[in-house]
């Protein structure tokens, strides 16, 4: 079925982790690029900040990705300055929800992860369909199922942030080593009250 | 004839000239801008402020609710003096524009460019059949890649850049007076000074800091900045 098949492109390339830890979401995602088994560029920047307190990871087409960050950060900048009142997380993630779904029988090829800080932090899991799913962790992209495993034996509430960027980190470094569309580093974020701060680690711990 | 002969109904169409090439309705939309709140831009080397009075005519109005100086975008404030709504308005439209200048070219409006585009509007205004005039004219100011900006849009769809200027009721009166004491050089927190003294010189109100409404944008940080209460009180001391 073409939905199926949809999925698993944009399933492909690439393994990206969320988490909320104590006062502050972890991002982290790897830096390859594939176009079929060809490597075709090795310090992508998968982890794409909107607005100030928030930033989103994106898996499957970088097109369609940058397009939709893109729009993103305008409504974001827009609706701050006309409200007059910081835009949250839930919003932003049901903004592009509303357009992943309006072009539902045409999609944009990605999975997304949405983290922020509001008044506390916030992560949402989104799909190429516009579903919008509220969660602790999250992971995407072909090496999610690995990524996914090390996540669901190493994640605790109410972790300190340092740790669940460790642990967002090893979560990509071993989809790194089982998947081949994975690879060439990792790049990581902390969202808390004071802002984004940014990491990059090797490819092996 | 209740008309007299020189002006035969020349105000009733928007777009129909006098014989001595006036357009009534336009000329009356300058009077409108005339009744507004005064307000103040000033343009020096480190950056542009937009100041504005809010003097209260009404004892129940929540004056901390009123807003007479705007951002556009992150680089550009705005303030209006004349219809409020055709200001809200237009400030509106030139939020968009700004938006999506953004997403179609990734980078900053050019804040000519912006004020270019809205007096475009604003003269298709004083053209078309079936619509009027904006009562309203705009103080456009931010940092752009040339560096600091200031522009004056009237209704009839002219705009100038300005070292320091002034709308409203007390536009004449201030812009003697910055005349004589504006000066390139000077610090933004001088001009900002010189914006609120200018205002509290010429209102007929004793203003305190809640009836000034000031927003800087500096040249080095080119982010719009609203000032607290707080600001503008001590700024009121060095008077």
């Amino acid at each position: 079925m073409a939905f199926s098949s949809m999925e698993e492109k944009a399933l492909h390339g690439t393994t990206t982790v969320g988490l909320v830890a104590r006062d502050a979401v972890v991002l982290a995602a790897d830096r390859r690029a594939t176009a079929g088994t060809f490597i075709a560029h090795k310090r992508t920047k998968k982890i794409i900040k909107v607005g100030d307190k928030m930033a989103l990871t994106t898996a499957g087409l970088v097109a369609d990705a940058q397009v939709l960050a893109d729009w993103l950060n305008a409504q974001i900048r827009y609706l701050t300055i006309t409200r007059r009142q910081p835009v949250t997380v839930r919003e932003a993630a049901h903004l592009l929800s509303l357009i992943l779904y309006r072009y539902k029988s045409f999609p944009f090829y990605v999975q997304l992860i949405l983290g922020g800080y509001d008044s506390s932090p916030k992560l949402f899991s989104l799909d190429l369909f516009g579903s919008v799913l509220e969660e602790k962790y999250a992971a995407t992209g072909s090496g999610s199922p690995i990524a996914m495993g090390v996540l669901e034996e190493g994640y605790r509430e109410d972790m300190v942030p340092e740790d669940a960027r460790k642990l967002a980190v090893r979560a990509v470094q071993m989809a790194l080593r089982r998947d081949s569309a994975t690879g060439d580093g990792v790049d990581s974020i902390i969202i808390d009250k004071q802002g984004v701060k940014e990491f990059s680690d090797p490819i092996l711990p | 004839m209740a008309f007299s002969p020189a002006m035969m109904g020349y105000d009733r169409a928007l777009t129909v000239f006098s014989p001595d090439g006036r357009l009534y309705q336009v000329q009356y939309a300058f009077e409108a801008v005339k009744q507004g709140w005064s307000t103040v831009g000033i343009k020096v080397k480190q950056g542009v402020v937009l100041a504005a009075e809010k003097a209260i005519t009404k004892s129940l109005v929540d004056v901390v609710s009123i807003e007479k100086v705007s951002a556009i975008d992150s680089h550009i404030a705005v303030s209006f003096a004349g219809f409020g709504g055709d200001g809200r308005i237009l400030i509106e439209y030139a939020r968009q524009l700004a938006v999506s200048h953004r997403l179609t070219y990734g980078e900053p409006i050019p804040i000519e460019y912006l004020t270019k585009q809205i007096s475009d509007l604003k003269q298709a205004y004083t053209q078309h059949g079936g619509v009027r005039p904006f009562g309203v004219s705009l103080l456009i100011g931010g940092i752009d890649e040339t560096g600091p900006q200031l522009f004056k849009t009237d209704p009839a769809g002219q705009y100038f850049g300005y070292f320091a200027t002034s709308i409203g009721r007390g536009e004449s009166a201030i812009e003697e007076k910055l005349e004589k004491s504006y000066r390139q050089d000077m610090s933004l927190e001088d001009a900002t000074v010189l914006a609120l003294k200018v205002l509290k010189e010429s209102s007929d109100q004793e203003l305190k800091a809640v009836n000034f409404d000031v927003a800087l944008v500096d040249a080095e940080k080119k982010e719009y900045r609203k000032l607290y209460l707080e600001e503008i009180e001590s700024l009121l001391k060095k008077i």
